[in-house]
């Protein structure tokens, strides 16, 4: 299930590597709150970056750095749309080959190719895992390097962009349905007048979704020349790592579903021991049976209510001895039972 | 808070002046008291209510523009404060007896600067009403200052539900109007961060002059704007909204560089049924709208 598209690329990225070009994405962030009257000094108390150095174009960001950008933004800025802004402008972008590569995509096929494959630079904090069946398209977002608190507001951002930079390439709002692993906010007219009104709250996952006969629907202003020679010269260049630890770690584990991995079989997979292993999962604000729970609810998730299989298949498949094992290990991970799960679906 | 500040600082400088000439003629004329005859709860007390009285005045100064107003409310605070800055310092430097400029500055200057303030305070209130007669649409009769919005000065979605809810406890019908100004979801891929903005407030200023006294606007989320209209009924709400629409539409909206932008609006009204909370009444003016979207996508 799911593999096709799961390939493991090898290496990863840390939440403390500086390597994102601070005029980038921080950059789109600084600008919408400096639009605001907010100082710069404010905006980036704490991250250890200046706004001159910003401005020679050498500043380079951790997603921890970028991630106390969003802190700070959340807390200065007195509208909640701050993240919703960000996701209108997030991309195409401006930054380098990669969002050549978007602006020049022919369909949203090729579009969720380069954001997966280009995901270290044009989504580091939050990334895409695409998958297919037979009728749907769906669009999950993971944590790459621990987002903590400011999850929330990067789902937003995320969601926002793919919605905003869809509409804008085929000129038409794409009927796009939306799921959030979070319960539903007291006030959601964020989400209804910048996402529309198919939203589904407290699912598990946060995840979108479109009918699989919008990928290949062309796109009016692609060029597929452009397109081609940005992709040979991506080709070029030095090959390095795509995912975020926390998701490099995700994705092993998801890959052997099937045979369940212990910690000690998993750090020696990454090869560091297993006390340095846990101390990195820690540093990346998460730990081992917390990844290990999430990999199994969302598959799960998917096998129950996208495949219809039942409570009895998917035990056998995530090697769980009896049905009662399953259940009570089912409702630690959601707080739902298999069974209340199924009727929260079916009213969708 | 210092760019406002800057316009004060004659006013900021000479209460420096005087407080600072106090304190060398004090010391010129006066021997300083032993720490031990210092009456340190009186030190506290009436030093302590000097320092309160300079934090007001800089917070007052640093909060408004220059004129009338500001100087009387400045003169008045700046009295006060030299008045208990020469007490205080009576408690550390005895002064001999035929100082009259003592006496003067610590009993004089207390009741003029009273006289002053409370002037000041007066004229305060005059210009407060003024002012509250340009707020009137964007907040009626509660002011939150929290919950607005820091880019359109409206009141945000939060603001609207507790104002709307206070409606709802009243007999009269209540309307409620959700305008979405459809192209705005492309302003700021075409225009830019600042553009953009510009657009959506002078689109808000507009909407606030079509309206009615009584009425209040408020900014929903995005590019949609919700305006309450008390004692409305639906068909008197459809024909304002319609007005407002053909205001919008009309208006010749421009960028920086001259080019026209024009604009689509989308507007839904909802009048409140009995026992319907604020929410609830938010929501169905938003399917409301998204209905009618759909219906203009599809024609």
């Amino acid at each position: 299930m799911m593999t096709a598209s799961d390939a493991i690329t090898e290496g990863w990225y840390e939440q403390d590597e500086r390597y994102l070009p601070a005029h980038h994405q921080p950059g789109l962030l600084l600008d919408l709150l400096l639009a605001r009257d907010i100082s710069s000094h404010k905006v980036l108390r704490g991250t250890g970056l200046f706004y001159d150095d910003i401005l020679a174009g050498h500043s380079r960001v951790s997603p921890q750095q970028l991630r106390q950008l969003i802190a700070n933004g959340e807390k200065l800025s007195a509208t909640a749309d701050l993240s919703f802004r960000w996701g209108q402008l997030l991309w195409p972008g401006h930054y380098g080959l990669a969002s050549q590569l978007l602006q020049h995509a022919g369909n949203l096929q090729q579009a969720l190719d380069v954001l997966t494959r280009q995901r270290r630079w044009l989504s580091p904090l939050l990334v895409p895992r695409v998958f297919c069946d037979r009728q749907y398209c769906y669009v999950q977002w993971l944590d790459a390097c621990g987002l903590g608190e400011q999850k929330r507001f990067m789902v937003e951002t995320a969601m926002t962009a793919l919605s905003s930079y869809s509409r804008w390439q085929s000129r038409q709002q794409l009927p796009w349905e939306y799921g959030f692993s979070y319960a539903q906010p007291r006030a959601d007219e964020q989400y209804r007048t910048h996402l529309g009104s198919t939203l589904y709250f407290d699912l598990g996952v946060d995840v979108m979704r479109i009918p699989k006969t919008w990928l290949q629907e062309p796109w009016p202003q692609a060029s597929a020349t452009a397109f081609r020679v940005a992709a040979r010269h991506l080709n070029t260049e030095p090959e390095i790592a795509e995912s975020g630890f926390s998701e490099a770690v995700y994705q092993h584990l998801l890959h052997h579903i099937q045979q369940p991995l212990s910690l000690a079989e998993t750090a020696e997979h990454f090869g560091m021991s297993s006390a340095t292993f846990k101390r990195k999962l820690q540093r990346h604000d998460t730990h081992f049976q917390h990844l290990q729970d999430q990999v199994r609810l969302h598959a799960s998730l998917y096998c129950l209510h996208i495949l219809g299989w039942s409570n009895e298949q998917l035990a056998q498949y995530l090697q769980f001895n009896d049905l009662t094992n399953f259940r009570r290990a089912f409702r630690r991970w959601c707080g739902r039972t298999p069974g209340e799960s199924r009727q929260l679906f079916l009213q969708i | 808070m210092f760019a406002h500040l800057i316009l004060h600082r004659r006013k900021l400088l000479l209460i420096a002046l005087l407080a600072f000439a106090s304190l060398l003629a004090s010391l010129w004329l006066g021997d300083i008291k032993p720490l031990a005859e210092v009456d340190w709860l009186d030190v506290v007390g009436e030093g302590g209510t000097g320092v309160a009285l300079a934090v007001w005045m800089v917070l007052i100064l640093g909060s408004r523009p220059a004129g009338r107003v500001t100087d009387w409310l400045t003169l008045g605070l700046g009295f006060l404060f030299l008045a208990l800055w020469q007490d205080t310092l009576d408690e550390f430097i005895r002064l001999p007896g035929e100082q009259w400029w003592d006496q003067w500055l610590e009993s004089i200057t207390m009741p003029i600067g009273m006289v002053l303030l409370t002037t000041g305070l007066y004229f305060w209130h005059q210009e407060q009403l003024i002012l509250n007669r340009h707020l009137r649409k964007r907040e009626q009769l509660f002011r939150e200052h929290h919950l607005s919005d820091d880019l359109m000065y409206l009141g945000q979605a939060d603001y609207l539900r507790q104002q709307l809810q206070n409606y709802l406890t009243s007999a009269q019908p209540v309307t409620v109007v959700l305008v979405e100004l459809s192209d705005a979801v492309h302003w700021l891929r075409r225009y830019g961060i600042a553009e953009s903005e510009r657009l959506l407030r002078e689109s808000a200023e507009v909407m606030l002059i079509t309206l009615r006294n009584q009425d209040l606007i408020c900014r929903y989320a995005g590019s949609r704007f919700a305006i309450v209209l008390p004692d409305t009924t639906h068909a008197q709400a459809c024909t304002l909204a319609w007005e407002l629409q053909q205001a919008l539409e009309h208006c010749a909206f421009r960028t920086h560089t001259g080019e026209r932008v024009f604009q689509q609006v989308n507007w839904f009204a909802a009048l409140a049924t009995a026992g319907e909370d604020a929410s609830a009444l938010l929501q169905r003016a938003s399917d409301g709208l998204e209905a009618r979207h759909d219906a203009q996508a599809v024609a």
